[in-house]
C-alpha cells in the first residue's frame, strides 16, 4: 500500500515538475484575472463571469486535460444545464452553454495541432 | 464501370436510397393528399406554374400594380422551371405539389448520400446510412418546409455536392479544373432562386473560410502547401464557372445594384433599422439551443419564451423526454472526437468540429456571448448586412457539420458492437441503423403531421383551393386585353397582406400565384406615394358610391375590371380588411361600371371602355409643393406633373394650370411638446475617457459645414444634459457637473449668436420650431432640479449655476418671440408664406380643413391678412365651389406675401366626465372617462388639462365596451404615458376617435383617482390652401399613336400627324430603366414621371414615324443568357469530350 502511496507521490511529483512552468503562471496569472473586473476601465471589457472563465479554461489548460477526459467534464457541465433547464431556469443553462463551447473550441483547435504529431 | 455496379456496397446503397425515396413519398402523400396544395405566405409557389414561369423570362412584371422590376428574379428560372416539370408530373397546375417536395427532400437525401459515400473509407460505412437521415430531418430543414423554400434545399444540396468534389480533389481523385465545372454546374442549377437569394451563401462562405483556414494550418503544420493550392485553384475556377453560367441572372441586375441597391449596403440607417432585426432573429440562438439543433427563431416570442401558436416547438420546451434527448446530441455529437482511430478521421472530424463551432457562432447572431463580435463585423464589414437574418443564412453550415459529428459518433459506435460478434455482424449494424433511424424520427415525431404547414393558428399553407378560384384562374388566364384589375376590398391597411377565411394569408396577393393578369391593391410593392394617394382614393370614392369619380381614376389608373372577393378575412378576424359588402352595395348601383361574371364568392366587375398602355397629351396640371389627395380636385380631368419631376423649361408650353399647395408655418408650433429620450452617458466628466470623448466631438465639430453647426450645438447641449443626469444620479462631486453645466452655456452662446445672426429670426418659424424641440427637454429638466423635491442637498454653486443655464435658455427662447413661448396662440392663428406669381392666382381655402362646431358647422376665419411686401390688405372668404373657399381680396401684390388665418376660440367639446377602474396586466387603474363631442371623420382633437405633481398618468383613447377581447387583456394602443415630477404642469395629448364611441381614457396606476383639473378638448385643425393660376388655353394637337405590345418590356410605338410637341406616356411604374428611342435607335427623349408614377416622355418630332420603347434591363438579360449559354455548351462539350476521350 504504502509502495502504491509512494508511487503515486512520484507521478505527482513528476507531473508539479513537468508542469512547473504552467503552474507558476496559472498562480500569478490566476489572482491577475480575477482582480481584473474590479479595476476602472477595464471593468468596462471584463466583466466577473468572464473573469473566472478564463481562470477555469486556463486551469483545464494547466491540468493539460484530454480530449476523453474534457468530453467528460462537457457531459457533466450539460447534464447540469440539462437540469436547469427541466427546472425552467433556461439562463444559467444558456451560460453552461457558453462556457462548453468555449472548452470546445479550445480543444478541438488542439486536436487539430495535434495532426503535426502524428504525421 | 460495369464492375462498378456490381459492387455490393453500391447495390446496398442503391436498395436503401429506393427505400428512403418509397418512404419519403408515402409521407408526402400524408402531408398532402389529393386536391391539397401548399402555397401562400410569400413562398413564390405559384398556383399556374407555368405562367408564373413565363413572367420570369422579364425584366419587366407588369402584372403587378402598376409594375415592378423583375431583374433581380431572373435567377429563378432554374427554380420555376422545376417548379413546372413538378407540376407537369403531378398533373395539375400548381407550383406547390407533392412531387414537388417529394423531389427537393428527395435530391437532398441524395446529394447527403453521395457526400457521405465519399467519406466512407474515413468515417466507417454505417456513416453512409445515417448522415442523410439528419440532413432531411432536422429542425433547420422543415422549419420552412411549409412554404417549400426551395432556395435554401438548393444551396444545401450544392453544398454538400460541392464539398464531395472538394473532398475529391484533395484526394487527387480528381482534377481542379474537372471538379470546379462539375461544381459550376452544380451552381448553376442549385442557385439558391436568384440574386435576392445571396444571403442564403452565408453557409457556404463560413464553409469555404473554415476549409481554408484548415487547410493554411495543416500546410503550415505539414510544409506542404499542394493540397492548399489545388483547392485554391478549385475554388476560384469554381467562382469564375459560376459567374460565367449565371451571368443570365447577375448581368441584368448588376444594373439595378449599382444604380440603387449598393447604396442600402453601407446605409447608417438601414444598418441600424436591420440590427433591430438581427437581434429579433437571435433571440432564441443561444449556443444551448444550438448545441441541441434547435434555437429556431419562430419558436421564440422572447429570449426564453416559447412561442405557443407554433405547431409543435412547445413540446420541445416542456416535454423532459424530448428535452432529455435534446441533450444527448450534443454528447453524442462531440463524443465523435473520443471515437477517432486514425489521422485520417482525426483531419475530417475536427475540421467538422471546428466548422460547428465557427458556423454555430455566425448562426447565434448578436445572442452568443460573441455577440459583440458578430455585431462589429455587421456594423463594419461592407455588405454584411445582407445577413441580417444569422441563423437562417448560415445554417446550412452549422447542420451540416453537426450532422457529421453526430453520424460519425453513432456510426462508430455502430461499428464497435457489430465487431464484437463476427457472424451476427451485418445483423446487429442493421439493427443499430433502424435503431438510430427510428429513434430520430420519435425525436422529431412531430414532422409526420400535416400539422407541420400551420405558421399561425388557424392559417396554414396546406390548403383545399375553393373551386370558383380555379374557376376564376382559367378564366382571367384567356384573357388578353390589358386591363388592370382593382382588388376589392383592398387589403388588410396594417399589414398589407392578403388573406381569405379558407386559409390562404400572404403578403404577395392570391392573385399573383393565380393569375397572368395585371391586378392593382394597396400592396407593399406601392410606395407611399402611390398607395396613400392614387389606391385610398380610389377606395375612398367607391365607399362613397361616386361612379363618376371612381371612372376617373380607374381611366388614370389603367383599372377596367373590379374583383369583389367576399371570401376575404374581414369583421374581427386577424389581419381584416374593410367588410366586402360594402364595396359590393356601392358596386351594384353603379352604371357604367356592370358585373361581368360570377364566380362563387368572387364577382367581377367590367368598366367598358378601352385603357391604352400608351397614349399622348398636350395638356398637363402642374403641382408646387406637397401633392394630397384634396389636390385630385383640380386635377381629375388632366395628367398631373409635379414640380420637383421636371427641370426642362420645354415642358411650360403644355401647362394648363399650376396649383400651388402652402405649408402653414405655424401649425407645428402647436404640435404636441416632445420629450427626446436621452442616451445613457458611460463616460461621464470625472472618468479619464471623458478628455477622449470631448476631443472626440470637437474633432466633429471641425469638420462641419457652418449650416450643420446649429444641429450640431444641439446635439451636444443634450449629451452633456445626459451627462448632468448621470451625474446627479450617481452622485459625483459638484465641480464635474458645474463643469457640464458651464459647457451648455458656451453651447448656448454659440446657437444665440447662429440664431441671431439668421435672416429673420422673429417670423422664422422653422428655426422656432428646431429650437423648440431641442430645448425643451434640456429645460424641463433643469426646472425640475431646482424644484422643492429635489433642490435639498444641492450646493449654492450648483443651484446657481442650474438658474443660469435656465436664464439662458430663456434668453433663447427670446429670439423668436413672440413665436415660442404662446403655444397657445397657435391654435387659432394659421400662418402661410406665399408666392404671388401673376395677378390672375387665385388663393384658395378647403372647406373641409376647417374646424368644426358642435352642429358640425364650419368655424370662418374671423380674419384674414394678407402681409405683402408694401402693405397689409384684409381678405374674406366667398363661394368657389362645392369644396373649397376662394380667399379674395382687393389689392394682390406680386411676390412674396404672408397670410394670417386668425381663429375665434374654439369650442370645447369635452364632456360627461365619470370615473372607472379597470383592469391591466399592472393592477388596477383608476380612471377619468370623457368624451368628444360630435365626433367627426378623420379631425384630430387635443386633450389638455392641468395635473398636480407626482403623478404618472396612462392617456388612451378606447371604446368603452371594448376594453377587454375575447382572450382577455386587450393592448391599448396609442396609449400615452404622461409623467408629471415636482411640478404641477399643463399636460396635452393628441387623439383622432374613430367613432363616437371612443372615449378618452385618463387614468393612474392603484385606487387613487388622477389629479387633474380644468379638463378640456378642443379640435386640431390645418387649414389647407393652394394657390391656382390658369393658363391661356394652348392649341397643340397631340398625334394619333397606335403601338404594338411585343412583350412586358418592349413596345413598338407608331406616331402619325405629330405637328405639335406632345407627351407620349406609357402606364407602366416610373423606372430610369424604360428607355425611349428613335426605330433606328439614334435619338432618345427627355423622360420623367407623370400622374405620380408613371413614364412620359416629352417628343418634339414632327410627321409621322415610329418609335421603340424597352426596358433596359431585358437586353441585358439577353446578354448574360448568351454568355451563360456559351458557357454551358462549352464546359459540356469538354465534359463529354473528355469522358469519350477517356
Amino acid at each position: 500500500m504504502s509502495k502504491k502511496l509512494l508511487e503515486l507521490e512520484d507521478k505527482i511529483k513528476s507531473w508539479i515538475s513537468q508542469h512547473r512552468f504552467r503552474i507558476y503562471l496559472f498562480f500569478i496569472l490566476g489572482p491577475i484575472i480575477l482582480i481584473l473586473p474590479s479595476v476602472p476601465y477595464l471593468n468596462l471589457f471584463i466583466e466577473y463571469e468572464l473573469s473566472i472563465y478564463i481562470v477555469f479554461i486556463f486551469g483545464l489548460l494547466v491540468l493539460d486535460l484530454s480530449f476523453r477526459q474534457i468530453f467528460i467534464l462537457i457531459s457533466l457541465l450539460l447534464l447540469v444545464a440539462l437540469f436547469f433547464f427541466i427546472l425552467d431556469e433556461p439562463e444559467d443553462a444558456e451560460k453552461l452553454g457558453n462556457y462548453i463551447y468555449g472548452i470546445l473550441l479550445i480543444w478541438i483547435v488542439r486536436e487539430i495541432l495535434k495532426i503535426r504529431s502524428e504525421k | 464501370m460495369l464492375q462498378k455496379f456490381k459492387n455490393p456496397l453500391l447495390i446496398l446503397t442503391f436498395s436503401y436510397l429506393l427505400v428512403f425515396l418509397v418512404f419519403l413519398f408515402s409521407l408526402v402523400n400524408i402531408w398532402l393528399p389529393e386536391d391539397y396544395v401548399l402555397t401562400g405566405h410569400d413562398s413564390g409557389l405559384a398556383l399556374d406554374s407555368k405562367m408564373f414561369l413565363q413572367t420570369r423570362l422579364f425584366a419587366w412584371d407588369e402584372r403587378v400594380d402598376f409594375g415592378v422590376d423583375n431583374s433581380p428574379l431572373f435567377g429563378s428560372l432554374t427554380l420555376h422551371f422545376l417548379d413546372y416539370l413538378s407540376s407537369l408530373l403531378a398533373g395539375n397546375p400548381h407550383a406547390g405539389n407533392k412531387i414537388n417536395i417529394f423531389f427537393w427532400l428527395g435530391t437532398l437525401f441524395i446529394s447527403a448520400l453521395i457526400f457521405a459515400y465519399q467519406l466512407k473509407d474515413k468515417l466507417g460505412i454505417y456513416f453512409v446510412y445515417i448522415f442523410p437521415i439528419f440532413i432531411v430531418f432536422n429542425f433547420y430543414i422543415f422549419q420552412s418546409l411549409f412554404i417549400l423554400e426551395r432556395a435554401k434545399y438548393g444551396i444545401l444540396i450544392a453544398i454538400l455536392l460541392f464539398l464531395t468534389l472538394s473532398f475529391k480533389v484533395l484526394e487527387k481523385k480528381i482534377t481542379p479544373v474537372y471538379a470546379s465545372i462539375f461544381s459550376s454546374l452544380i451552381f448553376f442549377v442549385f442557385n439558391g432562386g436568384s440574386i435576392l437569394a445571396l444571403p442564403l451563401y452565408g453557409g457556404l462562405l463560413v464553409i469555404v473560410f473554415t476549409f481554408l483556414i484548415f487547410l493554411l494550418i495543416k500546410s503550415i503544420l505539414f510544409k506542404n502547401f499542394n493540397d492548399l493550392l489545388r483547392i485554391t485553384i478549385f475554388l476560384v475556377l469554381t467562382f469564375l464557372g459560376f459567374i460565367v453560367l449565371n451571368c443570365y441572372a447577375l448581368l441584368p441586375y448588376a444594373n439595378t445594384f449599382f444604380s440603387s441597391d449598393s447604396a442600402f449596403l453601407t446605409n447608417a440607417q438601414i444598418l441600424a433599422s436591420n440590427k433591430q432585426w438581427v437581434d429579433y432573429i437571435s433571440q432564441g440562438s443561444s449556443f444551448i439551443n444550438l448545441f441541441r439543433f434547435q434555437g429556431v427563431p419562430d419558436w421564440f416570442t422572447s429570449r426564453y419564451i416559447a412561442n405557443l401558436t407554433h405547431s409543435y416547438a412547445t413540446n420541445y420546451f416542456q416535454d423532459p423526454i424530448l428535452i432529455f434527448f435534446s441533450f444527448l446530441i450534443p454528447i453524442i455529437a462531440f463524443g465523435s472526437l473520443v471515437f477517432i482511430k486514425n489521422n485520417h478521421q482525426r483531419m475530417l472530424i475536427s475540421f467538422f468540429g471546428l466548422l460547428t463551432l465557427i458556423s454555430m457562432f455566425f448562426v447565434a447572431g448578436t445572442r452568443s456571448p460573441l455577440g459583440f463580435l458578430f455585431e462589429f463585423i455587421y456594423l463594419n464589414v461592407p455588405g454584411f448586412v445582407i445577413f441580417r437574418s444569422p441563423y437562417y443564412k448560415f445554417g446550412s453550415a452549422f447542420v451540416l457539420s453537426l450532422s457529421v459529428l453526430l453520424a460519425f459518433s453513432l456510426s462508430s459506435i455502430i461499428l464497435h458492437f457489430s465487431k464484437r460478434d463476427r457472424k451476427m455482424k451485418l445483423l446487429i449494424a442493421g439493427l443499430g441503423i433502424i435503431i438510430v433511424v427510428s429513434g430520430w424520427f420519435t425525436y422529431h415525431q412531430f414532422f409526420f403531421s400535416p400539422n407541420i404547414f400551420y405558421w399561425r393558428e388557424e392559417f396554414s399553407t396546406r390548403l383545399n383551393l375553393p373551386n370558383y378560384v380555379e374557376d376564376f384562374r382559367q378564366w382571367s388566364n384567356q384573357k388578353g386585353e390589358f386591363r388592370r384589375t382593382l382588388l376589392v376590398p383592398p387589403l388588410n391597411e396594417t399589414w398589407q397582406s392578403d388573406g381569405y377565411e379558407w386559409g390562404y394569408w400572404s403578403f404577395s396577393t392570391l392573385y399573383y400565384a393565380l393569375s397572368k393578369q395585371n391586378h392593382l391593391g394597396n400592396t407593399q410593392s406601392l410606395n407611399g406615394q402611390e398607395s396613400l394617394l392614387l389606391l385610398d382614393k380610389i377606395y375612398q370614392e367607391l365607399l362613397a358610391g361616386n361612379e363618376d369619380k371612381v371612372i376617373k381614376m380607374s381611366e388614370r389608373l389603367g383599372v377596367g375590371y373590379f374583383l369583389l372577393r367576399k371570401d376575404v378575412l374581414q369583421d374581427k378576424a386577424w389581419s381584416a380588411t374593410l367588410p366586402s359588402q360594402l364595396f359590393e352595395e356601392k358596386l351594384n348601383q353603379f352604371v357604367k361600371i356592370k358585373k361581368e361574371k360570377e364566380f362563387g364568392k368572387w364577382s367581377v366587375y367590367k368598366l367598358e371602355g378601352n385603357q391604352p398602355q400608351l397614349t399622348t397629351t398636350s395638356s398637363l396640371k402642374l403641382v408646387a409643393g406637397s401633392f394630397t389627395a384634396d389636390l385630385f380636385d383640380f386635377t381629375e380631368d388632366e395628367d398631373i406633373l409635379l414640380e420637383n419631376d421636371t427641370e426642362f423649361e420645354s415642358i411650360s408650353p403644355f401647362l394648363s394650370q399650376t396649383i400651388r399647395s402652402f405649408e402653414c408655418l405655424s401649425c407645428p408650433l402647436e404640435e404636441e411638446e416632445i420629450e427626446i429620450g436621452l442616451s445613457w452617458s458611460n463616460v461621464l466628466p470625472n472618468s479619464l475617457l471623458y478628455r477622449v470623448k470631448i476631443w472626440k466631438e470637437n474633432q466633429e465639430l471641425k469638420n462641419i459645414s457652418q449650416q450643420e453647426k446649429l444641429t450640431s450645438y444641439y446635439g451636444l447641449l443634450l449629451k452633456r444634459t445626459a451627462d448632468i443626469e448621470a451625474m446627479l444620479r450617481f452622485g459625483v462631486d459638484d465641480k464635474y457637473i458645474i463643469g457640464s453645466l458651464s459647457k451648455i452655456n458656451e453651447y448656448i452662446e454659440e446657437i444665440h449668436n447662429i440664431l441671431q445672426n439668421s435672416r429673420n429670426p422673429k417670423s422664422d418659424y422653422k428655426l422656432a420650431k428646431q429650437l423648440q424641440y431641442f430645448i425643451n427637454t434640456p429645460e424641463r429638466k433643469f426646472r425640475d432640479e431646482l424644484s422643492p423635491f429635489k433642490i435639498g442637498n444641492k450646493s449654492d454653486k450648483l443651484r446657481e449655476e442650474i438658474s443660469l443655464v435656465l436664464w439662458n435658455i430663456n434668453q433663447l427662447e427670446n429670439v423668436f418671440e413672440p413665436l415660442i413661448n404662446n403655444r397657445d396662440k397657435w391654435a387659432g392663428e394659421k400662418v402661410y408664406d406665399l408666392v404671388v406669381p401673376d395677378l390672375k392666382f387665385k388663393l384658395l381655402l378647403r372647406k373641409s380643413s376647417l374646424p368644426l362646431q358642435q352642429n358640425s358647422e364650419y368655424i370662418f376665419p374671423n380674419k384674414i391678412t394678407i402681409i405683402g411686401q408694401d402693405a397689409t390688405t384684409s381678405a374674406q372668404l366667398s363661394e368657389h365651389n362645392k369644396n373649397w373657399f376662394e380667399i379674395t381680396t382687393n389689392s394682390l401684390d406680386l411676390g412674396a406675401a404672408t397670410l394670417r388665418l386668425s381663429f375665434p376660440t374654439l369650442p370645447n367639446l369635452f364632456q360627461s366626465i365619470r370615473e372607472t377602474r379597470t383592469d391591466s396586466p399592472e393592477g388596477i387603474r383608476s380612471c377619468l372617462v370623457g368624451r368628444i363631442n360630435s365626433v367627426a371623420d378623420e379631425r384630430t382633437y387635443r386633450l389638455k388639462f392641468d395635473a398636480a405633481p407626482n403623478q404618472t398618468l396612462h392617456v388612451f383613447l378606447r371604446d368603452p365596451d371594448d376594453l377587454y377581447s375575447k382572450d382577455g387583456y386587450r393592448g391599448w394602443k396609442d396609449e400615452k404615458v404622461l409623467n408629471v415630477e415636482s411640478f404641477s404642469r399643463t399636460l396635452q395629448a393628441n387623439f383622432k376617435p374613430n367613432s363616437a364611441k371612443d372615449s378618452i381614457f385618463i387614468c393612474r396606476k392603484g385606487e387613487d383617482l388622477p389629479i387633474i383639473d380644468n379638463i378640456g378638448a378642443s379640435e386640431v385643425f390645418i387649414p389647407h390652401v393652394v394657390g391656382v393660376l390658369n393658363y391661356n388655353e394652348n392649341f397643340l394637337t397631340p398625334p394619333i399613336v397606335s403601338y404594338q405590345q411585343i412583350d412586358p418590356t418592349r413596345y413598338l410605338v407608331k406616331i402619325e400627324n405629330a405637328d405639335d410637341p406632345y407627351i407620349l406616356k406609357l402606364n407602366q411604374r416610373f423606372n430610369s430603366n424604360w428607355e425611349l428611342k428613335s426605330e433606328d435607335r439614334n435619338e432618345k427623349y427627355e423622360h420623367f414621371p407623370i400622374n405620380l408614377y408613371a413614364n412620359a416622355w416629352w417628343i418634339n418630332k414632327k410627321g409621322d414615324y415610329d418609335l421603340i420603347i424597352e426596358y433596359k434591363a431585358q437586353k441585358l438579360f439577353y446578354i448574360g443568357s448568351a454568355i451563360s449559354l456559351v458557357g454551358l455548351f462549352g464546359m459540356v462539350t469538354f465534359l463529354v469530350y473528355r469522358f469519350f476521350k477517356k
